[in-house]
């Protein structure tokens, strides 16, 4: 109750007004010399800024090598999973690139179409559905799976390839 | 022979047109997806140095089914990354036509080749057409060479969207006036007609200078024929009746060339 009345008490009195300086004061601005200088049209207060010396702190690049996929290494078989209804998956089918690079390192290219026969036969289904499609399947020479993962371009592709050891 | 219809390319030589108007409609029960004409790109898998289909000759038989059939399923064992073995129409073409060189169709031979496929081209002899002559080592072979049929295609637009899809088809053409004769971008000078001849498409895909799309044709007379056994086929080519078309992918049936099955 007592807490209630000193409340209302303060709620009544008062607010004191306080002077709030101007947030910015209409300036004058010019170059000379390698500096930049700001007065105040009022005030008559100067600020001289070196020119270039502030600069805008660029984003951090990103390594690299943080874009790589990991490297990966006992490879036989590499299997790109395409969605039929995309030309430009398809088209990575017979692209002669991926194939002349996965040659080059002794490694099995096979490509399918998602809605083939042999994606049930070869037991891909499960890991196309997991991965989505375009689905890239790296099997071992025992047919394990060493890796699986989902290209966005052939440029990916390319990528995926050239870390294989 | 003397149901079969004969034409003279310009080497001389004489082939018979063996294609029929089928009886048989496969139902594929799928629908061919819709690839806007936007979409589509050129292409020739012949620009692969390492592709390895070559034209086949069935010179004196009606056999062009058979030819058409065993070049589909070589492209689309190249489209899948299967390693080229030269595949035998003759075991096709015996079966279908019982030792009497009367011609098929597209359907027939497709659906062979689904369920009995073909053998490597060594294990027949050229242009064997009784069945009794082939060597019961071919018919083992077969197994490892099937085809899935996948769409069957109603259009000319369609032949262009199997081409983009990487799906290599067999299809059915009029052969007649001047089909022979190419003009300056390749395309042969046939009129619409009995379609009564098959051959494959799906090897690829060119803008002609007027703007139209046309399709890469192999043909199976020899590379004497057309440019070294190749035309392109516009809209206006396949005019007339008597249509037939399936695309196909090739199977891993080929337990020497297949990737590990999961388990």
């Amino acid at each position: 109750m007592i807490g209630l009345l000193i409340a209302v008490l303060l709620a009544q009195q008062p607010v004191p007004s306080t002077l709030v300086p101007p947030a910015a004061e209409e300036r004058v601005v010019f170059s000379h010399a390698g500096f930049t200088y700001f007065v105040g049209k009022s005030s008559g207060s100067v600020i001289a800024v070196e020119q270039g010396g502030v600069r805008p702190v660029p984003p951090p690049v990103p390594d690299e090598d943080e874009t790589k996929p990991e490297p990966v290494s006992g490879i036989k078989w590499f299997s790109v999973v395409v969605d039929e209804s995309k030309p430009e998956q398809q088209a990575w089918r017979t692209d002669p690139e991926i194939r002349k690079l996965l040659e080059s390192r002794g490694i099995q290219y096979r490509s399918y179409t998602a809605e083939e026969v042999d994606i049930d036969r070869l037991g891909f289904r499960t890991t196309v559905g997991q991965i989505g499609l375009p689905t890239v399947i790296l099997q071992d020479q025992a047919g394990k799976i060493v890796k699986s993962v989902s290209p966005k371009t052939k440029a990916d592709i390319i990528q995926l390839v050239e870390v294989i050891k | 022979m003397s149901n079969l219809l004969g034409w003279v390319t310009p080497d001389g030589e004489l082939r018979y047109l063996g294609s029929h108007e089928s009886t048989l409609m496969l139902a594929t029960g799928k629908q061919l997806p819709d690839i806007p004409e936007s979409e589509w790109q050129e292409f020739d898998l012949r620009g692969d140095s390492k592709y390895p289909v070559k034209i086949k000759d069935q010179n004196g038989k009606g056999a062009c089914n058979g030819h058409a059939a065993a070049s589909s399923l070589e492209i689309a064992r190249y489209v899948s990354g299967a390693a080229y073995v030269a595949l035998s129409p003759w075991l096709v073409y015996a079966d279908l036509c019982n030792g009497w060189d009367v011609g098929s169709n597209i359907a027939e031979a497709l659906v062979y080749l689904e369920n009995k496929g073909t053998c490597s081209e060594p294990l027949v002899p050229y242009a064997t057409i009784n069945p009794a002559r082939i060597p019961a080592s071919a018919r083992s072979d077969a197994k490892r060479f099937k085809v899935e049929i996948g769409y069957r295609l109603n259009t000319f637009n369609d032949l262009c969207i199997a081409a983009q899809l990487r799906m290599p088809f067999n299809f059915s053409v009029p052969v007649n006036a001047n089909f022979n004769v190419l003009d300056k971008d390749g395309v042969p000078g046939n009129r619409a007609g009995m379609h009564n001849h098959a051959v494959t498409g799906g090897v690829g895909m060119k803008r002609l200078p007027s703007g139209k799309w046309a399709i890469l044709m192999q043909n199976s007379w020899g590379t004497q024929w057309g440019w070294n056994g190749y035309c392109w086929i516009t809209e206006r080519n396949v005019e007339g009746r008597g249509w037939d078309a399936y695309c196909v992918s090739a199977t891993v049936a080929d337990p020497s060339n297949l990737p590990p099955i999961l388990a």
